[in-house]
């Protein structure tokens, strides 16, 4: 057991993330060096601007890295089909033009894409997890209903369920928890949390809510200055990683209580 | 999820099919008795020859041409809007038609601007080929700049400027042009499905069944692009592949119809949005099959109203066609207050 749970599903190697426009390549953070075991959960958490979605757009696969690789399953990413790649991670992605004309159902039913024929042909076995995925997620009332009648919360968890659906062992959200209330936003972080440890699942989340992110994760990684620093949020408290990853003038860390306040 | 919920739809799609097409056939600027083209059509007695000649090489190849143009039109339409993830899309944002329209205008016009000679084909061939060489072109154009370009809107806004860039050169080339020359073209941009033998209808399927061939195998990637570009590549879709593939099935059906009917406006904006709302999915295996008889039901009966019955008029097949889809749309949107893709 002790071996399964030590399992590197994910890890980067001398990563170099960022963006490469008419060959003039302008990295945003370098040299991470990353491994995520199974059935973590780890927060991606950093100020505005400092990488967090481009990172997690490199670790997905959706663009590459300057310099680098991902691995999953000690496979590079670049190197396997997007097919295959789909059976290993699925993604959760925020603001994206979905059409609001998908019924729940419908729009969980596409996580399933990776392992259906070329019609797309549900099977049973396909149903039976589309329905278990919606019920994990609390969404199993809402599946006859359109996109466009959900709320936030709501779409938040179906898009959850979507990648259950697709039932792979990795699973990244970008952001899952904002224009969420408090009370939503704890109901998502438990669900996250729940699955993995349930399924064993690793997930990687990006998040503005280091606060929550603090009392419920197992790693975090926090992108500062062109690095990321990747431990346990007890090891990045002492290491004083949160005192200064805000200009202290407006905000402070309460290393005893692990929550950020506004100073005067 | 469920399919079995659609059977009585598409029941009712088949039968007013059917009854359309009917109706189309037994109606025209010559009154023939309902029975006698009944009888026409199944191969037995016509009282008169040439009733007999209107129905067999008139009215038939003219109603299987508006099946056919009326699909193939909303097909091209439904491609194009989940692409783009636009409700606004049509068969003709990449430009074909201008394209075509070029094309033509280059044949009918170019005679007297550009001092050629258009007598290299004549008649109606000419015209066709001149459309699918207009069209061809600008596609080539698009897929070259859809192979460079990763932005899938980026496209979208190319394929308006190609529009104004050949409109412009039209408007140039009618200028210069002789009156007679310039009806010419005005005729052709009204749209005709009556002047297509049955050999044009012969290519004119071929084209259709490889195009709606290529829309079936994008089936499961069109329903992938419905969660959006970066979505559909995290579940497997090999995109670009697959925008190719689906830009190149609307060509050549939207590409194809226009060569032949001209350039038939709304049928492939409007179509995919009223078969939405008489089958609420966005899933393409269901709406594929229902957007292809939407599509020929609704030309046929633009065709139907434009032969004006018993009159010896034919009105312009494009201006019927917005006439009867617009403010159906317009009803749809006050209606519902939004047109998803």
């Amino acid at each position: 057991m002790q071996a399964i749970n030590n399992h590197i599903t994910l890890r980067t190697k001398d990563l170099v993330i960022g963006y490469n426009n008419n060959r003039e390549e302008t990295p945003i953070a370098k040299n991470l060096n990353i491994d995520c075991k199974k059935g973590e959960l780890i927060a991606l958490v950093g100020i505005n601007g400092a990488g967090k979605s481009t990172l997690l757009r490199t670790l997905a696969g959706l663009q590459e890295p300057l310099a680098g690789a991902v691995y999953i399953n000690d496979k590079e990413i670049a190197k396997v089909t997007p097919a295959l790649l789909a059976q290993q991670l699925s993604v959760v992605l925020t603001n994206q033009a979905i059409s609001k004309n998908l019924t729940v159902a419908e729009l969980v039913a596409l996580g399933r894409q990776p392992y259906t024929n070329w019609l797309g042909t549900l099977t049973e076995v396909d149903k039976d997890i589309i329905i278990t995925a919606l019920k994990r997620t609390e969404t199993y009332i809402l599946k006859d209903k359109k996109c466009y009648e959900l709320s936030d919360g709501q779409l938040q968890r179906v898009l959850i369920a979507r990648a259950l659906a697709q039932d792979t062992p990795i699973i990244m959200l970008d952001e899952p928890m904002t224009h969420l209330d408090l009370h939503h936003k704890a109901s998502i972080l438990n669900l996250l949390a729940r699955i993995a440890t349930e399924e064993g699942k690793t997930i990687i989340f990006s998040t503005h809510e280091i606060d929550y992110a603090l009392t419920r994760c197992d790693k975090m990684i926090v992108m500062k200055e062109r690095q990321a620093l990747y431990d346990t949020p007890e090891a990045l408290i002492a290491q004083g990683v949160f005192d200064i990853l805000f200009p202290s003038h407006n905000v402070g860390f309460d290393r005893k209580n692990r929550i950020f306040f506004l100073k005067k | 999820m469920n399919n079995k919920s659609y059977i009585i739809p598409f029941c009712i799609l088949v039968f007013v099919l059917v009854l359309c097409f009917i109706v189309n056939i037994s109606l025209g600027s010559v009154n023939i008795p309902f029975t006698e083209v009944i009888s026409g059509l199944l191969g037995g007695d016509v009282s008169k020859t040439s009733w007999l000649y209107i129905i067999v090489d008139y009215r038939l190849p003219k109603a299987i041409t508006a099946i056919i143009a009326g699909a193939g039109l909303a097909v091209s339409g439904l491609l194009m809007q989940t692409l783009f993830r636009n409700p606004l899309a049509g068969p003709f944002v990449l430009g074909i038609s201008s394209g075509a329209s070029l094309g033509v205008a280059l044949y009918i016009l170019g005679g007297t601007a550009l001092g050629l000679s258009s007598t290299l084909l004549s008649g109606k061939w000419g015209l066709i080929v001149s459309a699918s060489v207009g069209s061809f072109l600008v596609l080539l154009m698009v897929l070259g700049v859809a192979t460079r370009i990763k932005d899938t809107m980026a496209l979208l806004i190319i394929g308006l400027m190609v529009g104004s860039l050949t409109s412009a050169v039209v408007s140039v080339l009618a200028y210069f042009s002789k009156a007679e020359e310039l009806q010419r073209f005005v005729f052709w941009s009204f749209g005709s499905l009556g002047d297509v033998s049955w050999r044009g209808v012969g290519i004119l399927s071929i084209c259709f069944v490889i195009g709606i061939m290529g829309a079936v195998f994008c089936l499961k990637s069109l329903n992938s692009l419905l969660l959006g570009d970066a979505y559909a590549r995290t579940i497997g879709t090999k995109f670009s592949q697959s925008r190719l593939l689906i830009i190149i099935a609307t060509s050549l059906l939207a590409g194809s119809i226009t060569a032949f009917a001209g350039p038939i406006a709304f049928i492939g904006l409007a179509v995919p949005h009223l078969v939405r709302q008489l089958i609420p999915t966005a899933n393409h295996r269901i709406l594929l099959p229902a957007v292809i008889i939407g599509g020929a039901i609704l030309m046929l009966v633009c065709d139907t109203i434009a032969q004006v019955p018993y009159s010896e008029y034919t009105l312009p097949i494009n201006a019927i066609s917005a006439m009867v889809g617009a403010p159906v749309v317009i009803w749809l949107l006050v209606r519902k207050k939004k047109l998803l893709f």
